[in-house]
Parts: structure tokens; sequence; C-alpha cells
């Protein structure tokens, strides 16, 4: 069956746990910024996906956090185009703000895993939210 | 719902050779207190600081504020849930330590956390500044997974707070506040001619590190409730919340939510405080839609005609804001919005990440762009060694002797978007 829910991301921690799973699709890229992620997810939704988790998600802001996993759908949609767009548009106009002449830090090896755990759990609270967890288990 | 808060009023923190107050001081048994927190395995070694008022002291990373509260008269435990049996809080009477904190300090992970300076220019902008503090600084075992330590974290700080609060039982308050609350017909017949105004309390619930708990349950597993406010003065919502240090609100604040305390102040005069509606901010788009659609019916359905509103964070929360005022507006009951605002360093862009049309009465909590600069202190309490990092420093931030520049966002409380500061608008 064509996996209809789509895991698109740069954290490697995802990526690992997501590789194999029987509903979901992993769109991972390695090389992406935190902004680069934002603009994939533009895309695909300009290309029919579905924006399912808040694309802001975290309370960490696009200059204090290096990693970005969204997660989209082709079923049921939570918004309108137009609001998915609006959401998906201020999370990029977030990321130019906050990272106007500013330089990202050298983040420490444990830091960075640390900024993969967060954004990990930030996605997993949504995937383990109930009525998603029964949306992916009905593939609606 | 009826609670007395008796407030014992602190005005200095001492060691001394038994944990206790006398004359408003109160005297710390750190050998004590340190082997409480150590009876967790997860943490290999933990030592008790104290910072006063005007001292020199930069206290950093820290994770969470207290304030120790004893339950005297009443059932169940402050912290209910987490301290003790689940059982329901708010009635009675309650004795608190009005001017005293427990701030947990140790590195949670490498980037976050905030900063609390003692004196100099970043004391003005937060509370904790101005309070005696003991500091409990806890240092995790080796390789612990961050969900594990955090929970150790959080629950070193609360035993601490349980720990000193039973230092309260034999003292006579130097004031006492009286919250009451009636259920819903009564209350609404008590002041017939008020406006009957609600809280819409937003608890942060987006995943690990930005957790709140309800009852000792995580707030992400609630549907939107009612609470009596005086629930909150005895510990039913504790911080699990470990980013944005500015408008964190911590487990002190939880305690003193000054938007409950400004209600309580104006119910009977200007207003019939009804009550508080708790929700959450979840990353499920449809959650939200859920749940904002739930807080907005439960305004309705309890005739209230007016609310204020507030959210923790900045960004993903910004959207259950608006998601709240929105429908709530829709259905008949004027909004009022509190939060802070972060326009970027040149204040030129949107403060917000989320607007809607509805938000027409928004009051501001300040701004966490702003940059001040941070001296050097003669003592240290934490590590300055991830200020680069933190949240509201950058590359290059920090000088050799210890000083630094750093957006307010890094101060603890700072900008908190109930209020709970000094750049909150006030009206006199």
């Amino acid at each position: 069956m064509e996996k209809i829910y789509l895991l698109l991301s740069n954290n490697p921690m995802a990526a690992e746990k997501y590789r194999e799973d029987r509903d979901i699709e992993l769109s991972y890229h390695e090389e992406d910024s935190f902004r680069d992620v934002l603009v994939r997810a533009r895309d695909l939704i300009h290309r029919g996906w579905h924006l399912m988790t808040h694309p802001q998600a975290s309370n960490l802001k696009p200059n204090q956090c290096p990693y970005k996993t969204v997660f989209l759908s082709k079923g049921r949609a939570a918004e309108s185009e137009e609001r998915e767009i609006e959401l998906i548009e201020a999370a990029i106009a977030a990321v130019d703000k906050f990272t106007r002449g500013m330089q990202a830090p050298r983040w420490t090896e444990k830091a960075l895993r640390d900024f993969q755990t967060v954004d990990l759990s930030v996605i997993e609270s949504a995937l383990n939210s109930s009525l998603l967890h029964q949306m992916i288990l009905n593939h609606q | 719902m009826k609670l007395e808060l008796g407030k014992i009023h602190i005005h200095d923190v001492k060691f001394g050779e038994k944990t206790e107050i006398r004359s408003g001081v109160l005297y710390v048994n750190a050998d004590e207190l340190r082997e409480l927190v150590l009876r967790d395995d997860r943490l290999i070694d933990c030592h008790v600081e104290l910072a006063h008022p005007g001292e020199s002291v930069r206290i950093t990373p820290v994770k969470d504020v207290i304030e120790p509260r004893l339950k005297v008269e009443g059932p169940g435990v402050v912290f209910p849930g987490v301290m003790g049996k689940v059982t329901e809080v708010g009635h009675g009477k309650t004795y608190c330590m009005d001017g005293l904190c427990v701030v947990t300090v140790g590195k949670i992970v490498g980037f976050q956390e905030g900063v609390i300076d003692m004196s100099g220019p970043a004391a003005e902008y937060c509370p904790f500044s101005k309070t005696q503090n003991v500091c409990v600084v806890i240092e995790p075992k080796e390789g612990l997974e961050t969900h594990v330590y955090e929970s150790a974290g959080r629950m070193a700080g609360l035993s601490a707070a349980t720990y000193l609060a039973k230092a309260l039982k034999d003292q006579t308050p130097d004031e006492t506040e009286v919250f009451e609350t009636k259920p819903l017909l009564e209350q609404a017949a008590q002041y017939p001619d008020l406006p009957r105004v609600g809280y819409i309390h937003m608890l942060q619930s987006q995943g690990l590190l930005h957790d709140t708990y309800y009852y000792g349950v995580d707030a992400k597993q609630i549907v939107p409730t009612i609470m009596y406010p005086e629930e909150i003065f005895d510990g039913a919502i504790i911080s699990g919340n470990c980013v944005a240090p500015c408008d964190k609100v911590t487990t002190y604040h939880h305690l003193h939510n000054p938007v409950i305390e400004d209600l309580f102040r104006q119910h009977g005069k200007t207003v019939n405080f009804m009550g508080v509606i708790l929700t959450n901010e979840n990353v499920f788009l449809m959650d939200k839609e859920r749940h904002s659609d739930m807080t907005s019916k439960l305004c309705e359905y309890l005739g209230l005609e007016g609310v204020l509103l507030t959210e923790e964070g900045y960004g993903n929360p910004d959207t259950d804001l608006m998601m709240n005022c929105k429908k709530t507006t829709q259905r008949g009951t004027k909004v009022v919005i509190i939060t802070d605002e972060f326009p970027g360093r040149d204040g030129k862009s949107y403060s917000l990440a989320d607007v809607c049309k509805e938000a027409d009465t928004m009051i501001s909590c300040g701004n966490g762009n702003v940059v001040i600069h941070f001296p050097a202190m003669d003592r240290l309490i934490g590590t300055q060694d991830f200020i680069e990092m933190q949240i509201g420093g950058w590359v290059g931030c920090k000088n050799e002797d210890g000083s630094f520049d750093a957006e307010i966002q890094i101060i603890i409380a700072s900008t908190i978007a109930n209020g709970f500061n000094k750049l909150c608008a006030r009206g006199y």
C-alpha cells in the first residue's frame, strides 16, 4: 500500500527511527539546513501534500536549533490549503527574522545530539497524539 | 472552593545546623538537603548555594524556580500527584515562604536555560534577582538520557522545596490572603451586575523540555478542562519546561500566576471571576483545532463575557493563541491576549508568529530581542561555559573577563507572557 504519511527531516535521529516504518515514508536530507527543510515542506504543500504538524513546533527559535522535522500527509487535511501556505511561509519568514546578521553557534557534539533528541521528541508528541495515531492506523 | 494563603515573610537565608525559620530568616541545613536530593541515583552530585539580592552573583543555567509551600489545613499536599497522593487541592489553608525561592541549577542540555543576576543591569529584568535564593546545583550521571535527567532535575527542585516547606509548620503568617470561588451558578449569582470573566491558561506541551504537568499528568494528555483558580496556588500545575528562559513559566509562576492573582484583586469590584480554563499547546494541527474548539465551547457554556488569554512560548503556541482568540471571540466572549514579543533585533518584523483579525486587544510583556550588557560577577553559581549557545547569546558574545552581551531572552522570566515581570504594560 502506498504510504500517505511523510516525515520530512534533516535530523539523523528521526531518520534512524523512521527509516523502516510501516506507515510513514521518510524523506531525509542530511545536508539540508533548518530553512531548507521548511522550503521543501512548502514545495510539497504546493504539490498537494498537507501539513500535519506546526512548522514552528518546539519553543526553540530557528537560530537556536539546526534540526527541523515536519510531518505531512496525502490524506485528510487539518487546515485549508491557504492556511497551510500561510503557516509554512510564516515559519520561513521567522527563520529569516531570527537569523538575519547572526552567525550560527559552534555546537558541540553533545549539543547537537540534544537538539536531535528535542526535535524528535517534539515530532513524536504529534505522532503519539491519539487522534493522529488512529488516523495512521486507519490509513485515513 | 476557599483557600487561605498565609505568607511568612522571609528577608534573609543562611546556612544553619537545623532547617528552620527564626525571625524571618530561613536557616538551611545544607547537608540534609544535599543528602535528600542525592537519594535520586540519577544524580551523582549536588551542592547547595545561597544567593541574596544585591550580591555580585550570577546563577546559570537555571532549570526551575519554586516557592516552598506547605499545606497546613485541608486535603492533599502541595504538588499533588507528584509529591504525594493525587488529591484535589485548593481547600483549607496553605503557608508559603514569601520572598524565598528554590532555584534548580545545572545543565539539562548544552544549549538551554537561563541566567539570574542578583545585581547589575540584568537584575532589573528578573523577578528572582529580588528574592532570597536557595540554589540546588545538580550533576547528572554520565550517559543519562535527556528525558531521564530532565525528570531528575524537576524532582530535585520539588523535593528541595518540599523539604524546606516543612519549616513553615508552626509559623504565624505575617499576611493572609483569602481566595474563594463558588460553584458556577452560585458564582454567577454572587455579583450579577459585574461582567463574568474567566482565564484561558495555555500550558506548554510540545514534547521533551516543553512539558507541563497538571496533577502529575503531562498536559499533552489532557483535553481542555475547567479548574478552580485556588487549585493552582497549591501546586496543581508544575513546570517541566526548559526552553526560552525569558518566557518560561516556572513552577513559581504557576504558584503566583499574576493573571489569577490580579483577577482575584478585581473580583467583586470590577469583574466576577468565574474560573480557569486549562488547555494545551500541541504540535499536531488537528489537536489544535480540536482543543481550540473545546476551549471556546467551554467559554460559551460557562457564559463568560470576557476572558484573559495567555500562552507559554513562541511560534507553535502563537497559533493556539490565535485559534483560541478567534473561536472564542466568534462565540461571543471578548478576548484580551497577554503575551511577549519577538520582532527581531531591529524590531521591524512581526512580533508574533501567527495572527488573526479577532486579536484586536493585546497586553505586551516586552520584547525578548533587546540586547543588554551583562557585567562580570564576583561569584558564579553553575557554569558560564554555554553562554554563547544559550538562548539569547551568540558566537562571540562572551568576553574573557566573564562579561557578555545577550538578548534579554537569556534572563529567566524577563518577558514572561503572563505579565510576572517589569516589562509588562500595567494599568494603575
